[in-house]
């Protein structure tokens, strides 16, 4: 039997209730700091229990944010976060699923679980940190990378086309579109609640400078404006202005009216010495 | 990146409730950064972070032990003064670094008490009730002290050198 979904609490705990005591090891100055305080204030605000949420990653800089909640969580297998969250969501669909992670994580070696996650439209949040790098890897060019940002490993540039992870997510049917900036703690945390509470899988973008390999990214704080159109739910219509945007509007650009994917049906809860009984010889 | 001045702070316990969250942001704030410091072996630069924490936090408690029996509005975090932004005193995170000076360390803690005195003093303009309007000049007047404080240990710092950020052994990959 599934369970009834988690109540909202009587009396909202304080953001740094859903810290843990792990201290971040990120560079200083790194934009996930104020993602982790994002999601914190998101949790609070909509009166979230922690153990009701669960915090599943892939791997990468970004990643390790799982550790660093006060939820249950789970450090994955690189790209695969996804997977693990769809699956946690249908055997569990009372909890909150958040899925976070980074631009390398989720639209290289993840991306065709990103489509299909977008597909499906689970229930699900997935927060993708983009900051057009590998950070953890030294400073790959990613999938989100400028064709001529130049650097030791790709001298003169790539020259490949920059991947698009809104475009890519509306055509492939996700059901909340929006891209945030680290930089705006409280509006991130104030897209990132709409995105929750928003039924299926809800997508955001949230440009979270790297400062050790971008540099260049401390100038997005100039850079960012609010979209200047409302959302809309006409998918092309979404579609036309987020292929035309400059990759700096921040906001809810689409909320679609699909059905989520639905829950599973049948016993999602077994006893552990029983199951772990079946691997005995 | 200044916070704008409420169009109305609905009575004591609101402003109180405003001051509580710059406070206690500002304290996070400056215990994240020592932490990110301290983990990256600049444990002198993390001590001036974590002083900074001490008198936020201090602030913090004392203005929670006004607010006590008081009701003020309930906020989400987006719907204070300074909407979407950091509130005054955090944000700007993006400009520290591992190699950053002392003098470095200060300049972000001079902005930031720099942009709590503006907010206060921005919102002194726009209130009318005598009574909010006298506690809103007390916060201004304390955000002037920690600026003028800050002033003065930034007058003892030597001035950054040129070559503050050489790494002998930077994180890239010999760019």
């Amino acid at each position: 039997m599934n369970r009834p979904a988690a109540a909202a609490l009587s009396e909202p705990l304080k953001p740094a209730a859903y810290k843990s005591d792990v201290k971040p090891v990120w560079c200083p100055g790194c934009g996930d700091y104020s993602v982790l305080l994002a999601m914190q204030k998101a949790f609070s605000a909509l009166a979230l229990a922690p153990e009701d949420i669960a915090v599943i990653t892939g791997i990468g800089c970004s990643s390790r944010i799982a550790s660093y909640t006060a939820c249950y969580g789970f450090h994955g297998v690189h790209g695969r976060a996804l997977a693990v969250g769809t699956g946690l969501k249908v055997a569990r669909p009372d909890l909150t699923v958040l899925v976070a992670g980074g631009d390398g994580d989720g639209f290289s070696i993840g991306g065709n679980h990103f489509l299909h996650a977008c597909r499906r439209n689970p229930d699900i949040t997935y927060l993708v940190m983009d900051n057009h790098v590998y950070g953890m890897t030294k400073g790959q060019p990613s999938p989100t990378t400028e064709p001529d940002w130049d650097s030791a490993i790709a001298p003169g540039g790539t020259g490949i086309r920059p991947f698009h992870p809104l475009a890519v997510a509306l055509a492939s049917g996700a059901n909340f579109v929006a891209r945030a900036f680290a930089g705006d703690p409280n509006g991130a945390a104030r897209i990132l609640a709409e995105a929750i509470a928003y039924p299926g899988f809800s997508f955001v973008q949230i440009l979270s400078p790297c400062v050790t390999f971008r540099p260049e990214q401390r100038g997005w704080r100039k850079q960012v404006h609010p979209a200047p159109v409302e959302s809309t739910d006409d998918a092309a219509r979404a579609a036309r202005r987020i292929m035309t945007d400059d990759d700096f509007n921040i906001g809810v650009l689409y909320r679609g009216d699909r059905p989520p994917f639905p829950a599973a049906s049948g016993v999602a809860e077994r006893n552990v010495d029983a199951f772990a009984g079946e691997f005995e010889t | 990146m200044t916070a704008a001045a409420p169009e109305s702070i609905a009575d004591i316990a609101d402003l109180l409730q405003h001051a509580l969250v710059i406070e206690t942001e500002a304290a996070e704030r400056y215990r994240s950064l020592g932490h990110q410091m301290a983990v990256h072996n600049s444990p002198h630069i993390a001590r001036i972070f974590e002083k900074m924490a001490d008198i936020e936090g201090r602030h913090a408690a004392e203005i929670e032990a006004r607010l006590r029996g008081l009701s003020p509005p309930d906020r989400k975090p987006w719907e204070y003064a300074w909407g979407d932004a950091a509130s005054p005193e955090a944000g700007g995170d993006e400009e520290a670094h591992y190699m950053m000076t002392a003098r470095q360390a200060l300049e972000i803690v001079l902005e930031a008490e720099q942009r709590a005195y503006d907010f206060y003093r921005g919102l002194a303009k726009t209130v009318r009730d005598r009574e909010i309007k006298a506690l809103v000049d007390e916060f201004a007047t304390e955000e002037k002290e920690h600026v003028a404080l800050v002033e003065n240990l930034l007058a003892k710092e030597p001035y950054t050198p040129a070559d503050w950020d050489f790494d002998p052994d930077p994180p890239g990959q010999g760019d």
